[in-house]
């Protein structure tokens, strides 16, 4: 039998994103339970979400148009992160979207850097980034060309006005048919041991179906109800547990990157959109509980998809958003499940494979963030393995280790290590046999193309205008 | 660099694997103070059977700047569009493993899905009817791809087939040309550093000796100083791929010149035919538990196509992976590291492989032991994964007419690949990951050439009706089929490149 009624538990981010996705692509009948309250549906509650760039991949499969997105919704483009005080040197340093520099010949511009350092040159590779030569003059329109011009090595992500998002998604998604009842599960019915038959609200309501989806965030409404539930902690090695957020109205322009700054005891970051600006704190506290804060544990469920229940968001993980997370773990969540959609109610192979790539990503995107504080956190215990493979390997020999389901690749990685003033040993030998002259002049080269590229673009703020042109 | 670079590098043999890894070398590191001995010994030979290769060998020629025509002439090689395997699936079974895609996705929802939901409505016709280069190499014909990226004639990729004694004589030249020193002699020694294990240097029979700070193992499978000095270790694999001994013999070739590699199954094994200019090469790759070598040999010269012309080569081998390719300052590289049977010409894209992955991580005087660890691990990745693809082969067959076959069906495989044939049986999905040279498209041909036909329909392609389907999939089918017809053929290819051999 196939699946042809769909229920999505949560009435957030996550939930609405997962039910356009399934009413655009499958042709099931789907409910969404609204259960109300604050939005943790991503896992932590922010009123504006970094989006990174892979995002647009979800967004084009739905025929989410990202420039109407954008201009509708309040929110702005991002092009990465200004980080300060990550690294003992207390500098800023950029992790711009896309890539860095060019090849010179066989060898990567990030062993042509080390090669200059070596020679007693610096480098800071925020100058050869097209990414983050127009976040610093606030210039910004996307590049839709072909691989020739230097704009195509620029990527970006969205600032999201979350409510904004949430009230679009939603529009696309009852356009399509999804319809929604209001209610909290209190009570979990089972077809048998994994299976789930339906759902009785707080409102009376009973709500069937032939797979769940709980986006209901840290709740776990349907989660936590299946057999075999557990909840994997990584507060040791991120230990941070509280949130306090404050968002104020602001008629600046957006800057097109968002600013995280490390603290003794945490981080804060700075983020805008269109008319608000937010700031976050993060801390590890005792949990006071007080008003403005928020509580939360970072981790993941052992198992995102069990028999007819597939977690999806907070639900399946929370990764405090120190590089900008949470939005990605749900669209590839979804695009995984378009791809693994089981062909009938009983099959669970799909579910395994789902699983093998959901726990890989988690983990590797985990490691990603708990690297921000190997410098700063002292007192944490021992690295997961791979994280200590990771940085052995890279500054061993300048190349970063990568493994299946990445979310961050080599340039990401290498941002990260720079920030953290975590340098290679060495660099690729091939390198050496370049002339000093001819790797001088040809950053030169590379920093005037880009420079003169990116003064072509617009300001990200005309952009915009034009965008809400097009969309009134 | 803070740390003293190696000066002296010692390649230990002179095979496709030794002569590769000079010619690479010499030519990344020139401009730099490195000396670069090989050593190789006549009276010892090469295998010299590797003569099927995959795409991934053009890039190895061009960084060297080989000019390819020239290398094809000097080579004696003809072009490759894929392998063609015979009776693997079922006896009278035939498929063709291209180097290419077949069809396009449609309506986001890969090709294979589609076909696969026809083929149980409909039968249908069968997949290779949709790949341009499968319907090539049927065809005996050839051309360049083309550049442009909407063109149905940029929808696959090529290598060669050449006689591997002549690709080693071009890469010598070409070496010794960049300043290698070849010294001829059997090496009767190895001097160990006492305290750290490392090798010092190598002695031969003529009495000299050679040191260096590096030494690259090129020796085959005796894996003489990664084995013999620094004992590695070998993982064998012979009870997932049994295959341990080959006897190989050329002949002249009857009939046009066909594009593609022939591995057709045995009763013990499999029988290899690689086309080149001026002969065939052929081999019978067999489990000595299941076929005497007398029988094997008349095996083998019972299908020949023509008259030998030479002696018949017998080899033995133990299908596996040294257990550490990168010990202390021995890399291992070619037959030395480990040996994966040549169904699917693996071996040399290994050797080019572990070439880069030298040169990415070279090392110093430190001997930091993170870039060995990091070196092994993405090697044993990629061997594991060739071998996975292999199993494949031989486990997912329906063959139950001799031992040999009920053996490797119903033997126990890896879990990973348990799980991978699974996902494509019952749902179409192809399981693939980051590193392993097999990309998405050699897993469906395998799977389907073998009979793993996925038994549900991908829910998301059942939006297409089954109608505007076959549209597509007729004219796709008429595209690939006239495309073929308006190639030149193999041979006259290779002559309007100026490519033959003269
Ligand atoms: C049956 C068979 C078929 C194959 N088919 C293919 C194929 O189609 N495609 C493919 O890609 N690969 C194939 N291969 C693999 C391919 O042949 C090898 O990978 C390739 O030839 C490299 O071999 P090598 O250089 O490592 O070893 P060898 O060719 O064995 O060379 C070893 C070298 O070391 C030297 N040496 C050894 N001991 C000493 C010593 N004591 N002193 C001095 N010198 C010494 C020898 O003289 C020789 O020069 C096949 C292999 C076999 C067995």
């Amino acid at each position: 039998m196939p699946i042809e009624r769909i229920v999505i538990v949560g009435g957030g981010v996550a939930a609405w994103l997962s039910a356009l996705a399934l009413a655009a692509k499958t042709s099931c009948a789907i409910v969404l339970v609204d259960t109300g309250g604050i939005d943790d549906s991503l896992g932590l509650p922010v009123a504006i979400e970094a989006t990174l760039p892979s995002v647009a991949e979800l967004h084009a499969r739905l025929d989410i148009d990202e420039d109407q997105l954008a201009a509708q919704t309040g929110s702005s483009y991002g092009l990465g992160r200004a980080l300060s005080n990550w690294g003992e040197s207390g500098a800023v340093a950029f992790n711009p979207h896309g890539e860095v520099g060019a090849n010179l010949g066989p060898v990567a511009f990030h062993h042509l850097m080390a090669r200059v350092r070596a020679e007693g040159g610096t480098v800071n590779l925020a100058n050869y980034s097209v990414a983050a030569l127009a976040a610093q003059t606030g210039r910004f329109a996307p590049y839709r060309g072909d691989g020739r011009s230097v704009l195509s090595t620029m990527a970006h992500g969205l600032h999201l006005h979350v409510d904004g998002y949430r009230d679009y998604l939603q529009n696309a998604a009852m356009q399509r048919g999804v319809s929604v009842i209001e209610g909290v599960p209190e009570e979990v019915h089972f077809k048998s041991n994994d299976r789930i038959d339906c759902v009785r609200l707080s409102t009376g309501h009973i709500v069937e179906g032939d797979f769940f989806l709980d986006c209901s965030g840290p709740a776990r409404h349907l989660a936590s109800k299946m057999s075999g539930f557990a909840f994997e902690d990584w507060s040791a090695w991120l230990p941070n547990n509280d949130m306090r957020v404050s968002i104020t109205p602001s008629t600046s322009p957006p800057p097109l990157y968002a600013h995280i700054e490390a603290h003794d005891d945490g981080w804060q970051r700075f983020l805008s959109c269109q008319d608000w600006v937010e700031e976050l704190v993060f801390s590890r506290s005792a949990g006071t509980g007080a008003a403005g804060t928020y509580a939360f544990t970072n981790g993941r469920i052992a198992l995102p998809w069990t028999g007819n229940c597939l977690a999806i968001g907070g639900a399946a993980a929370v990764l405090e958003p120190v590089a900008s997370t949470q939005l990605h773990l749900v669209a590839t969540a979804l695009s995984r499940l378009l791809d693994l959609f089981p062909h009938s109610r009983e099959s669970s192979v799909e579910a395994t494979e789902y699983n093998r790539q959901t726990v890989e990503q988690l983990e590797n995107a985990r490691d990603y963030a708990i690297l921000h504080f190997v410098r700063t956190d002292r007192s944490a215990p021992p690295l997961p393995e791979r994280l200590t493979h990771r940085l052995s390997a890279y500054e061993a020999s300048g190349r970063v280790a990568l493994y299946d389901e990445e979310t961050f690749e080599t340039w990401d990685w290498i941002a990260l290590f720079e920030a953290l003033d975590i340098t290679p040993r060495r660099y690729d030998v091939v390198a050496n046999g370049i002339a000093g002259e001819a790797i001088a002049a040809h950053f030169e080269r590379v920093r005037a193309v880009m420079l003169k590229a990116v003064s072509s673009l617009p300001p990200q703020l005309s952009y915009l205008q034009s965008q809400k042109a097009v969309a009134a | 660099m803070p740390s003293r670079p190696i000066e002296r590098i010692v390649i230990v043999g002179g095979g496709t694997a030794g002569w590769m890894t000079a010619a690479a070398l010499s030519h990344m590191l020139s401009g730099q103070k490195y000396a670069i001995h090989l050593i190789e010994s006549e009276e010892i030979g090469t295998v010299g059977v590797g003569e099927a290769t995959v795409p991934h060998i053009r890039f190895f020629n061009q960084k060297l700047g080989f000019d390819e025509a020239d290398f094809m002439a000097k080579t004696k090689a003809t072009f490759k569009l894929g392998i063609e395997f015979c009776n693997w699936g079922r006896s009278g079974d035939s498929y063709i493993h291209p180097f290419g895609a077949f069809g396009e996705s449609i309506g986001g929802v890969a090709f294979h899905q589609h076909w696969a939901r026809m083929h149980r409505s409909t039968g249908g016709h069968p997949i290779e009817d949709y790949s341009l280069p499968v319907m090539a190499a049927r065809a005996g014909r050839f051309s360049y791809p083309a550049d442009d990226p909407d063109s149905l004639l940029s929808t696959y990729s090529y290598a060669f087939q050449f006689d591997a004694g002549l690709y080693a004589k071009y890469l010598r030249a070409y070496a010794e040309e960049r300043g290698v020193t070849r010294h001829e002699g059997k090496i009767i020694d190895v001097a160990l550093e006492s305290e750290s294990g490392f090798v010092q240097s190598v002695k031969m029979d003529n009495g000299a000796s050679l040191s260096a700070d590096l030494f690259v193992d090129c020796s085959g499978f005796r894996g003489l100083l990664i084995e013999g000095a620094s004992q590695s270790g070998y993982e064998n694999w012979q009870h997932w791929l049994p295959c341990d001994r080959a006897v190989a013999v050329p002949c002249a070739t009857a009939g046009p010149l066909t594009p593609y590699t022939r591995a057709t199954a045995q009763d013990a094994g499999w029988i290899w035919r690689i086309p080149l200019q001026h002969r065939v090469g052929n081999g019978h790759v067999y489990c000595s538990n299941y076929i005497s070598d007398d029988a094997a040999a008349t095996t083998l010269v019972d299908q020949l196509e023509s008259a030998p012309l030479a002696k018949l080569n017998q080899l033995r081998f133990v299908t596996g992976k040294r257990r550490t390719q990168w010990s202390k300052n021995v890399v291992a590289i070619g037959l030395s590291a480990g040996f994966l049977e040549p169904l699917e010409s693996t071996s040399i894209h290994l050797i080019q492989l572990a070439i880069g992955r030298l040169l990415e991580f070279f090392p110093d005087q430190s001997w930091d032991p993170a870039l060995a660890s990091e070196y092994n691990r993405l090697m044993d990745l990629e061997y594991e994964r060739v071998r996975d693809f292999l199993i494949l082969h031989y486990h997912a067959t329906e063959r139950d007419d001799t031992p040999f076959w009920n053996y490797v069906r119903t033997m126990p495989i890896p879990d990973s690949l348990t799980h991978k044939i699974n996902m494509f049986r019952e749902r179409g999905v192809v399981v693939n990951y980051r590193d392993g040279m097999f990309l998405d498209a050699s897993w469906i041909a395998v799977y389907l050439g073998q009979r793993v036909i996925p038994q549900n329909n991908d829910p998301l392609g059942e939006a297409i009706p089954e109608a505007e389907l076959k549209a597509q999939f007729d004219r796709l089918r008429s595209d690939c089929h006239l495309a073929a017809q308006g190639l030149a053929t193999h041979a006259d290819f290779i002559r309007q490149i100026g490519a033959h051999a003269h």
